[in-house]
């Protein structure tokens, strides 16, 4: 049973209120009393250590609701709760009902078998009984309160509200645009839910109001242009919002046939592009951001934290501004529209002021006060129980997370799914990819986002089925909907009947099997049918993947990632501790070669204590190589950590985004140099350190034939080469079918590299995606590359499907997808080349 | 540079200027609260007193949080659970330290005027605590960090607290049992922003005879 505690400053009054309820319920309620001192010459007054007793004396997990008369029993019921663990805490409600009539509500609830809500609701409403019979006519009370100005000068207009979402979402939006064009203080209220006045200003307020479609609302305005005001808002309201047959987006999957393809089974498909082979059956698990609890402190510049306050609100406004561009060239405006609601959070004063009052008055940092305003907003939308207001507290956590992220310079967190599950998320940022747990994630599924994306790249080597860039159906899928992932055909299957469901198991467990036998033959040599042997290298970021990549088959690291070790954290790692994480990947690999690439960050991770900040062309801007040859304190630090941890051992290193042969002669003089100062340190290292280039750029593949002579080795990363010889971003799904790998212009520039690699007599690899894609694999065995550096968990299949190709044919293949004028062209060659087989 | 003697001779001397002033304090709550402002002090220090015998060989946190606890459960009105957490949050900035530098003597002196806002959700304008509290600390702050003594920082927050309490006297209460009276509140000076001045000048009096 719900407890009840009383905190009063007379003990009087307390016991008093208490025998008045219990005769209600036959002294049957769990009430305990916390009131008057102990000081027989001044009996008045509270105290949090009775109040603590008197709430652990009725607690259990069924929750107690505290009722206090007024002041210092606030004060000492809040310092009270502070005693109880946080587990105790959520079941304690500090209750604003009025005394005697909120006790004996709550009692008879309590006892009536209520649980913790509806008891501290049916207190909360003690007061209705008296008002009515009263004939208090609260409505007037309200106005007179809220509306500032004259009187006279008070318009007023009731109003129904016709459309079909009511005030929220997007005509919220513009009903608060609208109203925001005027001087004029402008306040409105549910009639039909008697509300109080709320400020029409204000997006959050409007939408606690929870106007549906077909209630009664009351606007009123005062001050110079109130009569216009009143005019544009009731021509607004007249209008429908323009809303007419857009209003979708609420509507269930089930009831929408427009855009969702009906097959002969009668199953709701959605197509997207197929980025990650496999197939997953699952519960939908939709991939929100939360507000992450941060750190309160105090400060003592008020005038900076604002200032931080005010330039993070800036960068969001300023990325929804260019997102709502980007979209209203591919949508109609009504949809693009939805940025402007976003827009208005991030100018609303309930919000925005309220955080730097709260910044103002309690001289706490930024994250404190944006959280304590968020969350007490949220905490409101919630008190308000209706379905489509909780809805819109979604769009407030988004665009609270992305202010938040500014401000704490950190990803936005998400929660991990409790059971495995399929991730609908909207798009997938590197940064927060990067926090996925694979554990608990059977497929992926992308409103946005394409093949080469990086989140893309990131399911793969975890080995999961992923769809991407399916569009806006798949957000209106709902929690713990049943899906069906075919990373392989580019579909989902939404709520699939027991036919399809079976038809899937069966294509799951022949997948399982060919997966099996692949593994069994993974540590055996990567030999093509006719005896060509090639090196089989793992890309890894983690000393701890390299295990794994050994059991897996892997010869060797052809890329170890230094990037994972740079960032997340707030100094560069000491020389130290670069060298014990290297000599500890080059010691699991026991003698086979570790490629080790320097540090390859730039603007699209941005990284502060790098100084590494957001550029608008981060592909084009300060990254790679180029950024180490500036910071030369950063490069330096990570080759003396190299270089020691090279003697000795098998390391190679390799410089990321080469764009000049000035620039690796740079790098050289560089490693001279660190080599020289190590001497003079008195370390060990390794002198004769092959070291590499990575080919990424159109002017390397050019040049190709002078900086092979700078170097040991070549390594081609065809990612950044596809995005940078098609010119096409591979961040941007827009573009996503022109940055192809397969394009004959990408594939000359593979096969010429390769070829000035070998008239030097020097190896090459290939890092990149292609490496591990079993299409490509025909082609690059064709043009000659000497290794293949793919992600762990692909190399098994990739071998056992190099045990079934002729080098000698995949040459021929080579030659004719050089003659080839499109990357459709080529991919239609080699999947003809593999079938035959 | 503040040792945990200094500490108990700042709570001692509170628990002094307190008992003088009680009546004082009494009659300023008398003309806009519920009169019992300086007996709700003086008993809250008098159980703060016969608690510290018990404490006076430890850290300086724990010294801080008895305060705090004999205040919250002794002095039975608002002031009880404000002052209270006042010294608790304090506590929790210096832990187990047997003294604090003069940075960390501002800094837990802030702490504790943070907890205390927190708990009041009141803001400086509203004729409370706040309104002499809060500018003395911040002005201790910059003082320490612009380097001066902590003397003669101390000396100039007890007169920007002294001046805050003077500032009350025109204001309106917004918070506590004054709020009621709404614009009747004017003219009086507040009493809880007196009792914060007289516990600032216990610390400057503390200070001084180091």
């Amino acid at each position: 049973m719900v407890g009840i505690v009383i905190v009063a400053h007379s003990n009087k009054l307390a016991e008093g209120v208490r025998d008045l309820a219990q005769q209600m319920v036959q002294g049957k309620a769990a009430i305990a009393i916390a009131a008057g001192t102990d000081d027989p010459a001044n009996p008045l007054g509270t105290d949090a250590s009775k109040i603590f007793q008197a709430i652990d004396s009725v607690y259990s997990d069924d929750g107690v609701v505290v009722l206090m008369d007024l002041g210092s029993a606030i004060l000492s019921a809040e310092t009270a709760l502070d005693f109880f663990p946080d587990h105790q805490k959520e079941n304690i409600y500090l209750c604003e009902a009025p005394l005697v009539e909120g006790v004996l509500s709550a009692a008879v609830q309590a006892t009536g078998g209520g649980n913790i809500e509806s008891v501290t609701e049916e207190a909360r409403n003690a007061l209705n009984a008296k008002t009515s019979q009263l004939g208090i006519d609260t409505t007037l009370k309200d106005a007179e309160q809220e509306v500032h100005g004259p009187a006279d000068s008070t318009q007023e207009i009731v109003l129904p509200v016709r459309n079909k979402l009511g005030l929220h979402a997007r005509p919220a939006a513009q009903f608060v645009s609208t109203a925001s064009k005027f001087k004029a203080e402008i306040f409105v209220k549910n009639l039909s839910k008697n509300t109080d006045f709320v400020n029409a200003k204000s997006i959050n307020q409007i939408i606690t109001l929870g106007v549906r479609h077909g209630h009664q609302i009351m606007i009123a305005a005062a001050g110079s242009d109130a009569s216009d005001a009143i005019l544009s808002l009731n021509k607004l309201i007249d209008s429908n919002f323009n809303e007419e047959e857009n209003a979708s987006i609420l509507t269930p999957l089930s009831q929408k046939d427009k855009g969702v393809r009906e097959s002969k089974q009668n199953r709701n498909v959605l197509e997207g592009i197929p980025v990650s082979s496999g197939i997953a059956i699952g519960n939908a698990f939709i991939y929100r951001p939360v507000i992450p609890d941060v750190q309160e402190y105090g400060i003592t510049d008020i005038e900076i934290e604002i200032t931080r306050f005010r330039n993070a609100l800036d960068e969001v406004k300023k990325d929804i501004e260019t997102l709502q561009r980007e979209t209203k060239k591919s949508m109609d405006a009504y949809d693009a529209s939805i940025f402007e609601s976003h827009l208005l959070y991030l100018n609303d004063p309930a919000l925005v002021d309220h955080t730097r009052d709260i910044i103002t008055e309690q001289l706490i940092n930024a994250e404190a006060a944006w959280e304590t305003a968020l969350k007490e907003m949220i905490n409101s939308y919630k008190s308000i129980g209706d379905q489509i207001v909780r809805d819109r507290e979604v769009d407030l956590i988004d665009i609270g997370s992305q202010v938040m992220s500014k401000l704490t310079g950190k990803p936005r967190t998400h929660p991990d799914p409790d059971e495995p599950s399929i991730l609908i998320a909207q798009e997938l940022n590197p940064s927060e990819t990067a926090q996925l747990n694979p554990e608990k994630i059977l497929a992926l599924c992308a409103e946005k986002g394409n093949k080469t994306s990086h989140s893309a790249i990131v399911a793969r080597s975890f080995g999961i089925p992923a769809v991407f860039g399916i569009g806006e159906r798949l957000l209106e899928i709902e929690e713990t909907t049943t899906l069906i992932v075919d990373g392989n055909e580019g579909i989902v299957i939404v709520e699939p009947d027991n036919d399809t469901l079976k038809t899937y198991r069966k294509h799951q467990e022949t997948d399982t099997a060919a997966k099996q036998k692949a593994v069994t033959r993974t540590l055996d040599k990567a030999v093509s049918v006719d005896g060509t042997v090639v090196g089989i290298m793992a890309n890894v970021s983690y000393t701890s993947d390299i295990k794994y990549a050994l059991e897996h088959g892997a010869e060797g690291v052809g890329l170890f990632r230094t990037e994972f070790l740079h960032m997340n954290r707030t100094t560069l790692p000491s020389e130290e501790d670069q060298y014990k994480v290297y000599k500890e990947a080059a010691d699991l690999l026991g003698n086979r070669p570790l490629t080790i690439r320097t540090v390859d960050i730039g603007g699209d991770k941005p990284v502060p204590y790098l100084n590494i900040i957001k550029e608008p062309n981060p592909y084009l801007g300060w990254r790679g190589l180029r950024y180490c040859l500036d910071q030369i304190d950063v490069f330096k630090t990570q080759l003396r950590a190299i270089l020691r941890a090279a003697y000795d051992r098998n390391v190679l290193l390799m410089f990321p985004m080469v764009t000049t042969v000035r620039e690796m002669r740079a790098a050289s003089a560089i490693i001279n140099e660190v080599k020289q100062e190590l001497s003079q340190d008195g370390y060990t290292f390794n002198d004769t350190i092959k070291i590499g280039a990575m080919i990424e750029t159109p002017s390397a593949v050019m040049m190709a034939h002078r900086l092979i002579n700078e170097v040991d080795f070549f390594s081609i990363g065809s990612n950044d080469l596809t995005q940078y010889v098609l010119a096409a971003d591979r961040t941007n799904s827009k573009v996503a079918t022109l940055g192809d790998p397969f394009d004959p212009a990408v594939l000359k520039m593979i096969h010429d590299t390769i070829v000035v690699a070998h008239n030097a007599g020097k190896r090459i690899g290939l890092c990149g995606e292609m490496a591990g894609d079993r299409l490509a694999l025909p082609l690059l065995l064709g043009f000659g590359l000497d290794e293949f550096s793919m992600s762990p968990k692909l190399i098994s299949e990739w071998k056992e499907a190099l045990r079934s190709i002729s080098a000698i044919k995949a040459k021929e293949l080579a030659r004719e997808a050089l003659q080839c004028i499109a990357a459709d062209d080529v991919k239609h060659l080699c999947s003809e080349f593999l079938k035959d087989i | 540079m503040l040792s945990q003697n200094d500490i108990i001779r700042w709570i001692k001397t509170s628990a002094t200027l307190i008992a003088e002033n009680k009546d004082h304090l009494t009659d300023l709550d008398r003309a806009i609260g519920d009169a019992d402002h300086g007996n709700n002090m003086d008993r809250g220090f008098k159980k703060v007193l016969a608690q510290l015998d018990g404490v006076k060989e430890k850290d300086i946190g724990s010294i801080l949080k008895s305060v705090g606890m004999a205040l919250i459960s002794s002095v039975g009105g608002a002031a009880g659970p404000l002052y209270g957490t006042f010294f608790m949050q304090a506590a929790n900035a210096v832990n187990a330290k047997q003294e604090l530098s003069d940075t960390e003597v501002a800094d837990f002196l802030l702490a504790g005027t943070h907890g205390l806002i927190n708990r009041g959700k009141t803001k400086p304008g509203d004729k409370t605590i706040v309104d002499s509290l809060q500018p003395a600390v911040i002005t201790l702050k910059e003082h320490i960090d612009a380097g001066e003594d902590i003397i003669e920082a101390m000396r100039q927050a007890v007169i920007r607290a002294e001046q805050g309490v003077q500032e009350t006297i025109p204001l309106v209460a917004r918070k506590g049992r004054a709020s009621y009276l709404g614009e009747r509140s004017a003219g009086h000076q507040d009493p809880g922003a007196t009792s914060a001045y007289l516990i600032l000048q216990a610390l400057l009096e503390a200070i001084k005879s180091h």
